[in-house]
């Protein structure tokens, strides 16, 4: 690491113990100036000054003055939004799957949010500020997603998506439905005279989220969207693109990965297509690993040709969208939760690691030295 | 030093200076940047490629009339992967019936995953080391190949690089106490042994052969000069024999007796290769305990050139390591390694660490995944964000790999002599941005915009 960010680091410690002294007292305010800001919707500022108060961004960009003797945090790399997971399972175990029942529609994973378990703090680590947790692909009707803030502090979205699976995990013969056929009609019948979340989903008030695997899978899920008029996204679909036509027709948009080593190209090609396309898509990440499934899955990528505004914008704003929470989080824009990070470079590069992370402007973790 | 008189030294040292004929076949290629071998590097170098050598490197070189030109930010060598199975299928990668003999080229497929090698050639990686018998204590002879699936010399480069062995991995799936690790390490500990035999019984059986030939010699010698004398013995001998009514006898000389050969194991064979250092012994293993019983167990075996595949644990044993110059293959994986209960304190900092402590650190793809060769650059690259410097990260995918394998002549490297396999790209090789151009393969550009 540059001598430059450990002085910074050093200056962020230490201004912070006086930031969270002030507290207290309601003077929460700092501002942060960086060699460079990807604002999260694509956009980028060199040397641009984040001002925060009260955990809320006040301002952003090139023009924001610092008031001389205001607390300053001098960056000399990348500052970002928090990244955001789409579809995390966080904790998860045996509360995001029901062995014994197809259709769990009032099941919510809400209630299954369990901060203190060590995935919280590991994606944290990683710069994954938010995280949308869904049910397991093995049920028909998993239950409702939420998204969550990774430091535990927060629920964002208590209902943010109704998930569904059209993917072959969901159908065993242990128990109904044993097929495509039956588990359409599971969700047909819900339709018919909606109750509940699928009330709530035919109303527009809780999108989707669909499990689909192969491309068959994929044109069922978006026949079905298409045809109730719901809207939401895709989750899996490693090969999205085939069906691009239709999909664009549908406004969903799809979360993908993540990402292994040796990911087939026909994969990597189609987030491309997606990119290229104009289909919002953003990243789902995997806990237990030694690193960022999600930077790993976007360095991959990118690799592979992916344009790298639209990587950002998959990591960001994009996946705010989807995840349901853009008018709080993924982008750096005035009224926003002041959740940062402080890279030693660019996040698309898989050389560079989060020196600093924060969440409502309090310093959530930093880089141990 | 100005730059003109820089530029004649080392056309000068790099023999560029000699009048240059005219080939078709030559390829000439500038870049901002030329990293002629980690470490070193020169500002706007120039390479010219000549059957499929590299003829010449240096600045202020102009490209001879006819050939080729490319242009680049950065030019360095091929990328090497030294733990790999692209062009095995995974039975064989991970066949468990190996021994010391096997030969991976047999199970190599150089026709088969074809769209995987050439995916593995335009992310810059030219070669790999395949390994079969992933899963048995003794996997067999390693090679180096080609990615390019097209090489008309055939993609095989080198058919026994090492001979590839495992202890204490996971065998069908589940993961044995450590009594039977450690054991495992006993059974490998046995094979080098049973190799050193069958060096000293081979030594014997020459030695013995000479003494043998030498007292056959002396005897026709002595037979020679006597003859006439012998051939009258001999006459009247039978003469008796035939008087007394007796079958004559041929007088029987020790010297007939002709040593036999001992009996020859093609492995033991093979082992006593690596027992010699004729190759190295790689050895795939993970955890502490099972790498402290193997440096002990080897500690005495001097002409042993010993390298570590895996090491998750290493780190414990980081100085002995570098101490006896033993290289570790790390792999910096992006998921747990498979969820194989061997990589369980998997930390990408590992080679880091390794090297920060003097070990050499060779990085691989893992050698289970087929398409995962493709991802070497990157792989790289995360061992760099969690602290190896970049010189060492390319140093552990070119010339520690080549060096490792006996291949320094030929690969590693941009320097007059050696292949002509070159990458070049728009940026830094670790940079998840930075897009290859052009691979040249042998002198063949086998990828281009």
């Amino acid at each position: 690491m540059k001598p430059w960010n450990t002085l910074a680091l050093a200056l962020a410690a230490t201004l912070f113990s006086g930031v969270a002294a002030g507290q207290k007292t309601g003077a929460d305010e700092f501002y942060v100036r960086s060699a460079r800001i990807y604002l999260g919707d694509g956009r980028e500022v060199e040397d641009g000054v984040l001002y925060v108060r009260d955990g809320v961004i006040q301002s952003v960009g090139r023009g924001v003055t610092v008031p001389s003797g205001m607390l300053t945090l001098e960056h000399d790399g990348v500052l970002t939004p928090g990244m955001i997971s789409c579809a995390a399972s966080l904790g998860l175990a045996g509360e995001a799957a029901d062995r014994a029942r197809a259709d769990m529609s009032e099941a919510r994973l809400a209630d299954a949010f369990q901060p203190s378990h060590s995935h919280y703090a590991r994606a944290l680590r990683f710069g994954v500020t938010t995280a949308v947790l869904p049910p397991s692909v093995t049920n028909v009707v998993g239950g409702v997603a939420v998204a969550v803030k990774t430091d535990g502090s927060e629920i964002l979205d208590r209902d943010s998506h109704l998930v569904l699976s059209f993917s072959t995990p969901a159908l065993y013969p242990a128990r109904e439905p044993t097929g495509y056929t039956g588990a359409l009609a599971m969700m047909e019948e819900h339709l018919a005279s909606p109750t509940g979340v699928w009330a709530e989903a035919e109303a527009g008030r809780l999108p989707l989220m669909m499990y689909a695997g192969p491309r068959h899978e994929v044109a069922r899920a978006i026949a079905f969207a298409t045809e109730h008029g719901l809207q939401g996204s895709l989750l899996g679909a490693p090969w999205a693109s085939d069906v691009l036509e239709p999909l664009q027709a549908s406004g969903l948009s799809v979360v993908v990965g993540p990402f292994r080593t040796g990911t087939s190209r026909r994969s990597l090609d189609s987030v491309r297509a997606l990119a290229e396309a104009g289909v919002p898509f953003a990243f789902a990440s995997e806990v237990g690993v030694p690193t960022d499934p999600i930077r790993f899955s976007v360095a991959l990528c990118v690799r592979n040709g992916l344009d790298e505004a639209a990587a950002r914008k998959a990591l960001f704003g994009d996946a705010a969208r989807i995840a349901g929470v853009a008018d709080r989080v993924g982008t750096l824009e005035r009224g926003k939760h002041a959740d940062f990070i402080l890279w030693d470079g660019d996040p698309l590069d898989l050389t560079s690691s989060p020196s600093a992370i924060y969440i409502k402007g309090r310093l959530a973790t930093e880089e141990k030295q | 030093m100005t730059a003109s008189l820089l530029a004649v030294l080392l056309g000068l040292l790099q023999g560029a200076s000699a009048p240059v004929e005219e080939a078709p076949d030559a390829l000439f290629l500038r870049a901002r940047e030329l990293v002629v071998r980690p470490g070193r590097t020169i500002e706007n170098g120039a390479v010219l490629v000549r059957s499929g050598q590299i003829a010449a490197v240096g600045v202020g070189l102009a490209p001879p009339e006819g050939a080729r030109v490319i242009e680049g930010d950065v030019i360095c060598a091929g990328f090497v992967d030294p733990w790999s199975s692209l062009g095995l299928d995974s039975d064989s990668a991970r066949d468990a019936g190996t021994n010391a003999a096997t030969r991976s080229v047999d199970a190599f497929d150089p026709y088969g995953s074809m769209h995987l090698r050439e995916d593995a050639l335009r992310a810059g990686v030219t070669a790999v080391r395949l390994q079969a018998g992933a899963r048995s204590v003794m996997g067999g002879l390693g090679a180096v190949v080609r990615t390019d699936p097209d090489d008309p010399g055939g993609a095989v480069l080198l058919e026994d690089a090492c001979v590839g062995a495992t202890v204490g991995v996971s065998r069908g799936g589940s993961a044995a106490d450590v009594f039977s690790r450690v054991e495992e390490v006993d059974k490998l500990v046995s094979m080098l042994e049973r190799g050193q035999s069958h060096i000293d019984a081979m030594a014997r059986y020459e030695r013995e052969l000479a003494e043998w030939r030498k007292e056959i010699a002396e005897k026709e010698e002595e037979l020679e000069k006597d003859f006439k004398k012998a051939k009258k013995d001999r006459d009247k001998d039978i003469e008796e024999a035939e008087e007394k009514g007796k079958e004559f006898k041929e007088k029987k000389y020790k010297e007939d007796r002709q040593p036999k050969a001992p009996r020859v194991d093609p492995n033991d064979v093979a082992i006593a290769r690596v027992v010699r250092g004729e190759l190295p012994l790689v050895c795939e293993v993970h955890r502490a305990v099972e790498l402290r019983e193997l440096l002990d167990a080897t500690e005495s075996m001097s002409g042993l050139r010993l390298v570590i595949a895996g090491g998750t644990e290493a780190h414990h044993h980081a100085k002995r390591l570098a101490d006896r110059d033993i290289p570790v293959i790390v792999w910096p994986s992006p998921q747990h390694a498979a969820g194989l209960d061997e990589y369980q304190d998997h930390r990408l900092t590992l080679a880091a660490e390794l090297r920060a402590k003097g070990v050499e650190v060779l990085l691989g793809s893992g050698g289970l995944a087929t398409g995962s060769s493709r991802d070497l650059p990157l792989l790289a690259s995360l061992a760099v964000g969690h602290g190896l410097d970049r010189e060492h990260a390319l140093d552990g995918i070119t010339l520690a790999v080549a060096e490792a394998f006996d291949l320094a002549d030929e690969l590693g490297s941009v320097e007059r002599g050696k292949q002509a396999d070159l990458v070049v790209l728009d940026g830094d090789p670790f940079d998840s941005g930075t897009r290859v151009q052009y691979v040249i393969s042998r002198g063949r550009v086998v990828v281009q915009p």
